[in-house]
């Protein structure tokens, strides 16, 4: 471990990286330690001004605080993320897993499925499918989560391919163990470490997904503030107030590449 | 006469681990000398120093090798491309990977000699098909239209040969030339590069962990053992007498006909646990490498059956289909009594306990995230036998059982080496007091020293525990340690099945003769 600690301190990208998504999390959980302002209450008397040391990032047409609806918005975004992720992951990982160690039909029927997933562009696929399961964070979380589970099915399906072609997974076998025991403890374990680097590399195009249906305005309902959902409040004034949307793109761009600098690093390791 | 090839005092080092430590040797025209010694010893270090192919971390710490009056040490990369395969060349291990897969053959011999200019684009096709028929390579207009992967084992390794000598070198460095192919071949393979010495007076450096191999064909022999030479001496000499303890060693693990087994073999019993008959298995449509056919035997109980044969020969596919891991295409396999040819899921699953197998290689049967107490009890896990703390115990004495230390139930496989493994192999085949072992060559992945202890091990077993062994293996001086009944099979049909003693002894099949005297080791026996 200081052997890792050691690598990263030499390279300060990855370290800026990490400060970023640290600041996003603790603000998802926290909001109340980076801010002070209500990020639904405005004060008339105080819309749309510029970026100052009272309101980092600026108001809005309402006189609402920006950097307080950023932070406040982190618990949001970063929850629909995670969701997305994990329901990525579960139902990519389970179906490769099945279509790897089963093979035959079912791997063939499980995998030009796939096949169709990965043909449609996932930001088409999220909208379609939230549309079919209506608005809301949770539903454009399922939504994303489902549009990018094909990767990790086709991924765990080459891992599961490849250790199950090992030596000690047919030893296993020969020694009597259960189909589901050789699966779990000798298949799975051994497949997983390329799996979970690729759910880190997803986390940042989750953000960007996430970000971009709610920008649409599949999301949460107004006021509450979500990251996508302020960008695109600030669309109409950007000849007059270019904050209200320049703040929050960026916030959401620097999330995305620390996510993908932090899995690159982690890619690495795991390789 | 002075030497063509003087290493003196050789030091090199991979980052700061010193590989060879202080190595001396030298060889004249028209010698061959070999290089022996065991994994980790520096042989090959010493071979790809002397042709300036230190893999990348590799660095001459001191010493200097002296070829025909020069310092290679001191050449610079553009010297050494003017010596590498024209005046010293390498033929390498693996014929496997040491060839380009996407080029013909024909074309990588000619490839050598259009870069040292010994031929050019016209000539240069007819020169490499003259060179491949040098290397005893029959048909080699055909042969050099072909690609690898179409050509077997002994072939390409003729095919590198004549890629090797293309440049007419006067040295040539063997690095364990055979050690990846069956006895028949690896004796045409030798032969061949004896002649050359004989005849070219080109020189050889051969490196091999075989002293069977070194003792038929080298004149010297200089033993390695971690880095430095331990003793060095002509053939007749060093093995004749030996005055370092690690030579005498090695020589006596050195499994040989010679040797007396391990003990006296068990007379016949009446009592069968395992009975094969008219056992075959075709892969696809027609029958094609390690498919069987027609194979009948029993395996008393408390007794070894030795399975032999090249590789192809289906003795793997036999075992498998023994312990169900393959299904039989035709025939019959008895267990205890009972027809297991067609049993399936959990019954067969059940059945798993009374047969266990020890596989080939230890790098790749254990699970590699697995503490070395997970993978003994695995076993006890799957049939639910006694609790976490009663597997954990029954853990620690298989262990045990193995001599192995206590101290390693914790650690992983990696962690071991590669005889530790196998040991840890057999605790794992032990755990559920099998009555039937099969073990797939399960000792040539292993150094000889290693072998012989495996050997012993497997043999104290079976006096303890009352095991049957079905035992498959390439090495008949292996089988020989071991075996009560040998079967030689041979393109998937048995040849020859009978006592241990009588195959060895007086083989009744030409076959069987002609893999007999094929086995390295055999010259010093009649000559002592």
């Amino acid at each position: 471990m200081p052997d890792v600690l050691v690598r990263t301190r030499r390279k300060p990208g990855l370290i800026l990286a990490i400060a970023v998504l640290a600041f996003a999390l603790l603000a998802a959980v926290a909001p109340g330690l980076f801010t002070g302002q209500d990020p639904l209450a405005g004060v008339p008397a105080e819309k749309m001004r510029g970026p100052s040391p009272w309101h980092l990032f600026g108001t809005d047409e309402t006189g609402r605080d920006i950097f307080a609806r950023v932070v406040h918005g982190a618990a949001l975004s970063s929850q629909a993320t995670v969701i997305a992720v994990v329901v990525a992951l579960a139902a990519g990982s389970a179906l490769g897993l099945l279509a790897g160690f089963r093979g035959g039909a079912l791997d063939s029927a499980i995998m030009r499925c796939v096949d169709v997933l990965l043909a449609i562009p996932s930001i088409l696929l999220s909208l379609a499918l939230v549309t079919a399961l209506g608005f809301g964070t949770t539903n454009v979380a399922i939504a994303v989560g489902v549009a990018n589970l094909a990767q990790f099915a086709r991924l765990m399906r080459a891992e599961v391919l490849r250790v199950r072609s090992g030596v000690f997974v047919e030893a296993a076998r020969a020694a009597g163990v259960r189909w589901t025991g050789v699966l779990g403890r000798h298949v799975l374990p051994n497949a997983l470490g390329p799996v979970l680097a690729l759910a880190t590399l997803t986390f940042g195009t989750a953000v960007l997904e996430v970000s971009a249906l709610s920008f649409l305005g599949y999301g949460a309902t107004p006021p509450t503030p979500e990251w996508g959902s302020l960008v695109a409040d600030g669309r109409g004034f950007l000849a007059t107030a270019w904050w209200m949307t320049t703040f929050p793109g960026l916030t959401v761009a620097a999330v995305v590449l620390s996510a993908n600098r932090l899995s690159r690093a982690i890619e690495g390791d795991v390789r | 006469m002075s030497a063509l090839l003087t290493i003196r005092d050789l030091a090199v080092s991979y980052q700061t681990a010193p590989a060879v430590d202080g190595v001396d040797l030298s060889v004249h025209k028209g010698q061959i000398v070999a290089v022996v010694g065991e994994s980790g010893s520096g042989k090959s270090t010493t071979a790809h120093a002397a042709i300036g192919l230190l893999p990348r971390g590799g660095r001459i710490d001191r010493g200097e090798i002296v070829f025909d009056g020069r310092d290679l040490t001191k050449l610079s990369d553009r010297a050494w491309r003017s010596v590498r395969g024209r005046e010293i060349a390498l033929v390498p291990q693996d014929p496997t990977v040491s060839l380009n897969p996407v080029h013909r053959i024909g074309d990588q011999v000619a490839e050598v000699l259009l870069i040292h200019g010994l031929a050019n684009k016209r000539t240069a096709g007819v020169e490499a098909v003259k060179l491949l028929r040098k290397a005893g390579i029959s048909d080699p207009e055909a042969r050099a239209r072909q690609y690898p992967h179409e050509l077997s084992g002994g072939l390409r390794q003729r095919a590198l040969i004549a890629a090797a000598l293309a440049g007419r070198p006067k040295l040539v460095i063997a690095d364990e030339p055979t050690s990846a192919l069956d006895v028949t071949v690896q004796r045409q393979i030798l032969d061949h590069l004896e002649e050359l010495a004989a005849d070219g007076g080109t020189a050889v450096l051969l490196i091999t962990h075989d002293l069977g191999v070194a003792s038929d064909r080298a004149s010297r022999i200089v033993v390695l053992s971690q880095g430095t030479v331990v003793e060095e001496g002509t053939t007749g000499e060093l093995l004749a007498a030996p005055t370092q303890k690690y030579t005498r060693d090695l020589l006596f693990a050195a499994p040989s006909l010679s040797d007396t087994p391990l003990r006296a073999p068990k007379p016949p019993s009446p009592d069968v646990l395992v009975s094969v008959r008219d056992l075959g298995k075709t892969f696809g449509a027609v029958r094609a490498v390690g498919g069987v056919d027609g194979v009948s035997f029993d395996i008393a109980r408390g007794r070894t059956l030795a399975l032999v044969g090249e590789s192809g020969s289906g003795k793997s596919t036999t075992a498998r289909m023994i312990l169900r891991l393959e299904t039989p295409t035709d025939g019959v396999v008895e267990f205890d009594g009972k027809d297991i040819t067609s049993l399936r899921g959990e019954e067969l699953r059940r059945l798993r306990r009374r047969f266990q197998l020890v596989y080939q290689n230890p790098y790749a049967s254990l699970n590699p995230k697995f503490s070395i107490e997970d993978v003994v009890s695995e076993p006890l896990r799957a049939f639910g036998a006694g609790t976490k703390a009663e597997r954990r115990a029954r853990a620690a004495e298989l262990v045990d059982q193995v001599a192995l230390p206590s101290s390693v139930l914790k650690r992983k496989p990696a962690e071991l080496s590669g005889g530790q493994r196998q040991r840890v192999a057999i605790a794992r085949a032990l755990a559920l007091r099998p009555e039937l072992i099969v073990a797939d060559e399960p000792v040539s992945a292993l150094d000889v020293s290693v072998q012989a202890q495996i050997l012993r091990l497997f043999a104290d077993l079976q006096d303890e525990l009352g095991l049957t062994y079905l035992f498959i293996s390439h090495d008949l001086a292996v089988v020989r340690q071991i075996a009560d009944t040998v079967g030689v099979l041979r393109g998937g049909e048995l040849v020859e099945l009978g006592p241990a003693q009588d195959v060895l002894e007086r083989p009744g099949a030409d076959y069987t003769r002609e893999l007999l005297a094929a086995i390295p080791g055999r010259k010093p026996l009649e000559t002592r």
